[in-house]
């Protein structure tokens, strides 16, 4: 590749940085109390929602882990990139509720959710910060490593000096116009990412004449030589059968939990559109997943047909792109750069709540409202160089905890958000009750992997099903039979009329 | 009172949907456990359609039902031809994809979405009604001893 494009590449992923900072700087008048600056402001439609909240879910993993992962072992990880009906399902099954809730009182977080649901169960806000908090740190780290990794195949740079730059310019707007600014600039990075995925469709097509010359060359002789399986090409690929299970459930029930979708259907000016929103979310979500899909298979084509060499499946979406040329290149890097930048910015925010607001609240202090603002910026800025910093100390670690971040985020909010909005008798003992049990077995579960990872325990999962489906299943379980042996709470009249809109 | 107790029913189902679901995978019949994962989807569709006493099970009928059997369909067209053609490349293909994977591609995936998407968009009334949601927003901000009486009025 010669020099001029790779400088070419830079200025194009720089651009994404560029506008995203002008977005957020603009954003800023739109701040006109802290609760809009926390995220309380319902004043968005869904074509914006639907793509902020694309991607923010789909994350720097989903641009290039899911790639590799197809190209390595196949179409298993493609069950939870396809697993878009449960977008639809969660707006359908509790996002008039969730909606219905933000307009009793002032919501700008998730523990407000939990305050009012729970009538200010400090336990509960405590549990819940803390497990999204753990969550907030395995996503970021996992972005900061993504960032970091983009440009190591176009440059010799130091990678903690790419996150710097990358993140300082992200902690910048996103300090400064909070989730006002996060909606907007994720909006923007979703719309590059449809724009990269339709570059990607077509050049897939062009270059190996559509699915089924992929499908032959897995199956033939040269295929074989390159050690790839054509079981990959099945319904579950070549990944024992567990991980099917896991990668459908934990979209499945997870999405409708994730704080990415959470938080933006309180910020839904008009809950009658969810509907559209979920045709935006869903359609965008689509061609993220094709994308994904189209890049795995090229990656098989090529490398079936002797054509390229891939050693590492995590840079399998560079070397495609690099092989496509340089439309391709120009989008491909601002694409996982954007990826990156959505979740990140969510989880900065996030995080700024929890330290703020959540924290404080669920441990008897107030902070004053504006001064709430001061203390979430810092954090935000802590939490983001101390995303870089544990980045850089835990190597290839932060990525596999970057992958636990979802199941993590799923076993805090499902009990609170999901048993909590569909069943009044969900008691705030037994939630809490389950939050611990998911709190325990997240630290055991993380715990385990890591010992193994350093040849340290030998413990498998009962039929090798990855744990973070262990713990989602024990926080439910836990939270629905406490909640039969506990008294329930006396509701709110308007948090009832919400459950039962 | 009755959907009280059928609500804790469903969600006592739905604990022990979990533990049978997360059971069949730990010992390793993890197709088994996706077609109790439909099962548990589909009491959150019902709990979800929840509404001053009544399910709508008409709402839960379309679009959620039809998506959870098109999800069926598709496992079970997924899990044959996978055996089917298992060690050697498949007899034939559908739109160039291994006929296991196409039924996860058209049935788990492309129809189930666009389905759902604007089939929620054609529900739309029955889901949230504006009616509905003005009213819930009047009663919400209006102050309790106002909304005491507003309720007691509605009563027969």
């Amino acid at each position: 590749m010669s020099g001029w494009v790779k400088y070419l590449i830079l200025a194009s992923s720089f651009l994404v940085l560029a506008i995203s900072f002008a977005i957020g700087l603009w954003a800023r008048k739109k701040v006109t109390s802290p609760e809009a600056f926390f995220g309380g402001a319902k004043i968005f439609g869904p074509v914006t929602v639907g793509l902020a909240t694309m991607a923010a879910v789909g994350s720097a993993f989903a641009v290039v882990g899911v790639p590799g992962l197809v190209y390595s072992t196949g179409n298993t990880i493609l069950l939870f990139m396809f697993a878009a009906p449960a977008f639809v399902f969660g707006y359908l099954v509790i996002g008039k509720k969730v909606r219905g809730m933000a307009e009793i009182g002032t919501v700008a977080s998730l523990g407000d959710l939990s305050d009012l649901r729970f009538n200010h169960h400090r336990g509960i806000k405590l549990m819940l910060s803390i497990m999204l908090f753990l969550g907030c740190a395995m996503y970021l780290s996992a972005q900061v490593e993504a960032c970091a990794k983009l440009f190591e195949n176009l440059f010799d740079w130091n990678p903690v000096v790419i996150s710097v730059v990358i993140f300082t310019i992200l902690i910048a707007y996103t300090v400064l116009s909070g989730e006002i600014g996060g909606i907007l600039t994720q909006a923007f990075q979703g719309f590059v990412i449809v724009l990269a995925g339709f570059i990607f469709i077509v050049s897939f097509f062009v270059v190996t004449g559509g699915f089924g010359p992929v499908l032959e060359a897995i199956s033939g002789d040269q295929g074989a030589a390159a050690g790839l399986n054509p079981a990959a090409m099945t319904a579950w690929g070549s990944l024992p059968g567990a991980y099917s299970f896991a990668w459908v459930l934990l979209p499945t029930l997870g999405i409708m939990c994730q704080p990415q979708v959470l938080t933006r259907m309180m910020m839904l000016r008009d809950p009658r559109d969810m509907p559209q929103l979920s045709i935006y979310a869903t359609c965008t979500n689509m061609v993220a997943g094709m994308m994904v899909m189209a890049v795995g298979y090229c990656a098989i084509y090529l490398v079936a047909n002797g054509t390229l060499t891939i050693t590492d499946p995590d840079k399998a979406v560079f070397k495609v792109a690099d092989y496509l040329g340089i439309v391709a290149q120009l989008f491909v890097y601002p694409a996982v750069l954007a990826a990156a930048l959505s979740t990140s910015s969510l989880f900065l925010s996030l995080a700024g709540n929890i330290v703020s607001r959540d924290l404080p609240s669920s441990l008897g202090l107030t902070i004053r409202s504006a001064r709430q603002m001061t203390v979430s910026r810092i954090a935000m800025s802590v939490m983001g160089v101390s995303a870089i910093g544990f980045a850089s100390l835990s190597g290839d670690m932060v990525a596999i905890l970057g992958t636990y971040g979802f199941g993590t985020l799923a076993a805090a909010t499902f009990p609170i958000f999901i048993i909590g909005l569909l069943w009044k008798g969900a008691s705030s003992r037994g939630v809490m009750l389950g939050m611990l049990t998911a709190l325990a077995s997240t630290i055991a579960g993380v715990t385990v992997e890591i010992l193994k990872r350093f040849d340290l325990s030998s413990f498998a999962w009962p039929g090798g099903v990855p744990w973070y489906v262990f713990v989602m299943a024990a926080s439910v379980v836990v939270t629905i039979f406490a909640s039969l042996l506990t008294r329930g709470d006396v509701l709110d009249r308007r948090v009832e009329m919400a459950m039962e809109l | 009172m009755i959907v009280k107790t059928v609500e804790t029913l469903l969600v006592v189902a739905s604990a022990v949907l979990w533990l049978v679901m997360v059971g069949l995978a730990g010992a390793g019949h993890w197709l088994a456990a996706l077609y109790v994962l439909l099962g548990l989807l589909l009491i959150y569709a019902v709990l979800g359609t929840s509404h001053k006493g009544r399910f709508d099970l008409r709402l839960v009928a379309f679009p959620s039902l039809v998506w959870l059997a098109m999800w069926a369909a598709a496992f079970w067209l997924g899990d044959h031809y996978a055996g089917v053609f298992a060690g050697r490349g498949p007899d034939f293909t559908i739109l160039g994809f291994h006929p296991s994977f196409a039924a996860v591609i058209i049935l788990f995936w492309l129809v189930p979405t666009l389905l759902m998407g604007f089939g929620f968009e054609a529900v739309k009334d029955r889901w949230l009604s504006k009616e509905r949601w003005e009213d819930f927003v009047r009663r919400v901000h209006e102050p309790d001893s106002a909304n005491a009486d507003s309720e007691g009025d509605e009563s027969p």
